[in-house]
């Protein structure tokens, strides 16, 4: 097992009334990280940090063993993509590119080689002595990616990549962060407020809430097993209610996901009787709102043509095995 | 068109001749029979109302017409060196004939125009330029043939006030109103917002009194003078002292200034504020006094100079180096305050990925940073140095002879009057002028940060 290419270790930091950390984690070798966490959590920050904006303690960040939190940031070789691209209005594509190269060793002829995989490899070749400040808003943000991932960072530090843009171009850049997964090998950490990104790529899923990070671990796991309340309810997932309401111990909030709640007839023997509030067709499963007392909600998700016995108004059973009964933290620590 | 913005326009006719005529009666120019005129105007109001509306009243339109022609008749009587009987019943007629047209199919801003005009025009050629009553009755029908299109109207005027009010000065004062009017028209202020158009219209007729004095003294002189006076051994070393010992101060300003700049752009230290406050001084205090500041510090006799005199073996004052250090003491502010200006317009963010890229800070300033701001460092040195070749003051106390221009123009109206400086000022305006195009021009080509987007090609 090789070391892992990222360490941090207990990076903590007071801007103001903020207080960030302390955060540690490890990242392997072509890890794809994203951090997910509301506006205002701390994610900006902490990229920065890692690119080198502010220095913090030496052996707060390691890379390859090396401790580096104290280097300024053109000697940490990470790519930092900010959310406004901060491309180079007086260059053009192609002299955006080659911005980085200028400060490395390399033969003339190395140079226009990378230039050029990189304009294929981001499709602005037909840009390539556009000035960057006539680029649209995906073709300026493929440009950030090409002008930071020519230098062959050892980390890519992503700011809401997605951000800013609309749905077309959301999906092209999607399929572009995707060929550097694959194609380039990059490391990344990538920063969003926006959930649905987490799925985007196989990628670990890290929450980060008010400067502290809950939770971090392949997306699936953190979806399904949310460490605590307060990730739970960042994530938007349905059924978080208090664990009493599903038979569990009193005092305690816990999640039953709505794909398993099953729904039984009201003479079976087993299960809570519920009355159906509403029905929605979600294309792949219905989505039954269920209100087992007044006032209270719970959500079942399920396959395949309706019962003509669920329908608003009329009462069902519902029934959930005790392993889908996930009881969530109060504390909010990792 | 409403009817009650229909009920407010003779209102506003007549109120606006009723000033204007209680002004001229105030000032002395006209009699008491201003009465009279308010009553017809104001019945010639009513007439024009009344026949937008469609209604003529022949009883009072027959009144209205006979009341007019007294008007010509009586005024001519009474004022007999402004019109003639029948110019005057011209005009009454002309007037309310207008008024008529407006009403129908214009707003009342139009009448309020054209009233304005009408006046402005009476006014200008009966009390300005009397005698002049055929120019009159041709420039009235001019105003009402252009009063139905503001922009044409504004030409109008322009020709009228440039052959009237600026007489010696027809074609300059026409020249500069036409460039007026071209930056007005084609400017692209939002069209309701009238603070901002009113405030265009203002600046640029100040920038025309600036302009004024120095295109008239330019179109006085011709070329042949200029050309003579450049023959001049006298006014060749004056010129060639001025352009040395500028460029000199400008490049000691710069090599210090620049990085002065920029540091006060990216640092913030406690007394920043006092810096760029003391930044000022060179600006705020009359330059007479820097000079004798200058001579009472850096002068042979002060300890610092003496200092100086005795251990480099020259003298600040008296001598070239008092010329450039006069120079710089003034240029000083000129070319730090729009560098900082310059360096400011950079953001911050971009150098910082400039770092990420692998620049460390001295590559981001000399790749990123100066490539973005020399525009503005260029259009700052120009400023710097021009402030330095027109420096007076604090030149003439540190250093009268060899003159520089600013001093060899005073020298020169001291000895020989004013016509005999005038072509020498010509010259050095023409010179300065052609100076300042071609370094506006250069420095339109040199990249900026805020290029206009231009359409995908």
């Amino acid at each position: 097992m090789s070391l892992p290419r990222l360490q941090i270790a207990q990076l903590e930091s007071r801007l103001g009334d903020f207080i960030l950390g302390p955060i540690s984690f490890d990242l392997s070798p072509r890890a794809w990280l994203v951090l997910l966490g509301p506006s205002g959590s701390g994610k900006t920050t902490l990229l920065r940090y890692l690119a080198g904006v502010w220095p913090c303690r030496p052996d707060a960040i390691r890379v390859d063993g090396r401790p580096i939190g104290h280097l300024p940031p053109e000697q940490r070789r990470l790519a930092y993509v900010a959310q406004a691209n901060d491309l180079f209005p007086h260059l053009t594509v192609a002299e955006n590119i080659a911005f980085g190269l200028r400060f490395m060793r390399l033969s003339r002829a190395e140079r226009t080689d990378r230039i050029r995989r990189f304009l294929d490899l981001f499709r602005l070749a037909h840009r390539a002595n556009h000035r960057a400040s006539v680029l649209s808003g995906g073709e300026g943000r493929r440009l950030a990616l090409a002008r930071a991932l020519v230098i062959e960072p050892r980390l890519l530090l992503l700011d809401e990549p997605l951000g800013m843009l609309d749905p077309n171009s959301r999906r092209e850049l999607h399929e572009c962060l995707g060929m550097i997964h694959d194609e380039i090998g990059t490391t990344a950490i990538h920063v969003t407020h926006d959930r649905e990104e987490a799925w985007t790529l196989d990628s670990l899923c890290g929450i980060l809430i008010n400067g502290r990070l809950l939770q971090m671990g392949p997306a699936e796991t953190v979806f399904r097993r949310p460490i605590s309340r307060a990730v739970a309810q960042f994530l938007g997932l349905d059924n978080v209610v208090p664990a009493l309401e599903f038979g569990g111990p009193a005092g305690r909030w816990a999640l039953v996901r709505p794909e398993h709640l099953r729904l039984l007839p009201p003479d079976s023997t087993t299960g809570v009787p519920t009355t159906v509030q509403t029905c929605r067709d979600r294309g792949a499963f219905w989505e039954i709102i269920l209100s087992p007392t007044p006032g209270r909600r719970w959500i079942a998700h399920v396959g395949g043509p309706l019962s003509s016995a669920v329908s608003p108004g009329q009462t069902v059973k519902v029934h959930w095995r005790p392993e889908d009964l996930w009881l969530l933290n109060d504390e909010d620590t990792l | 068109m409403k009817p009650a913005s229909l009920r407010r326009w003779p209102l506003a006719f007549t109120a606006i001749h009723a000033l204007g005529h209680v002004v001229l009666g105030w000032a002395g120019w006209l009699n008491p029979w201003e009465l009279f005129n308010l009553g017809l105007l104001a019945t010639n109001g009513i007439l024009a109302l009344l026949i937008a509306k469609g209604r003529v009243p022949l009883l009072m339109g027959s009144a209205v017409l006979l009341l007019n022609a007294a008007h010509g008749l009586v005024g001519h009587r009474l004022a007999p060196d402004s019109l003639t009987s029948g110019a005057l019943l011209f005009v009454s007629l002309l007037t309310v004939y207008v008024a008529w047209k407006i009403f129908e199919e214009r707003p009342l801003r139009y009448g309020i125009v054209f009233a304005l005009s009408y006046f402005a025009l009476f006014v200008i050629f009966i009390i300005r330029l009397s005698h002049a009553e055929p120019l009159f009755l041709l420039a009235l029908m001019g105003l009402c043939a252009t009063g139905r299109d503001f922009r044409l109207l504004a030409w109008f005027w322009a020709l009228v006030l440039a052959f009237t009010v600026f007489q010696p000065y027809a074609w300059e004062a026409f020249l500069l109103m036409a460039i007026l009017l071209r930056a007005l028209f084609s400017s692209r202020i939002h069209p309701t917002n009238s603070p901002a158009r009113i405030g265009l219209v203002i600046g640029l007729l100040a920038l025309g009194i600036v302009l004024l004095p120095v295109l008239a003294l330019l179109l006085s002189q011709s070329t042949a003078t200029m050309a003579a006076e450049l023959e001049r051994e006298e006014t060749r070393r004056a010129i060639l002292l001025t352009v040395a010992t500028a460029s000199i101060a400008t490049l000691l300003l710069a090599a210090v200034g620049i990085p002065l700049a920029y540091a006060l752009s990216r640092l913030d230290f406690r007394g920043k504020t006092l810096v760029l406050a003391l930044m000022d001084i060179p600006i705020i205090i009359p330059q007479s006094a820097a000079g004798i500041a200058l001579l009472s510090t850096f002068g042979r006799n002060q300890p610092l100079g003496s200092w100086l005199a005795s251990r480099f073996r020259f003298a600040m004052d008296g001598h070239l180096c008092g010329i450039v250090l006069a120079q710089f003491f003034t240029a000083f502010p000129f070319l730090v305050k729009p560098a900082l200006a310059a360096f400011e317009a950079v953001p911050p963010d971009l150098e910082l990925a400039a770092r990420h890229l692998g620049a460390n800070a001295w590559g981001a300033f000399r790749h990123l940073v100066l490539p973005l701001a020399s525009r503005g460092l260029f259009l700052a040195a120009i400023l710097g140095w021009a402030r330095a070749a027109g420096e007076f003051g604090a030149v003439y106390f540190m250093t009268a002879d060899p003159p520089v221009a600013p001093i060899a123009i005073f020298n020169r109206f001291e000895r020989q009057g004013l016509a005999e400086t005038t072509p020498f000022v010509a010259t050095l305006l023409i010179a300065s002028l052609a100076l300042f195009f071609l370094l506006q021009y250069t420095a339109r080509r040199i990249p900026t940060l805020h290029e206009r987007r231009h359409p995908l090609t």
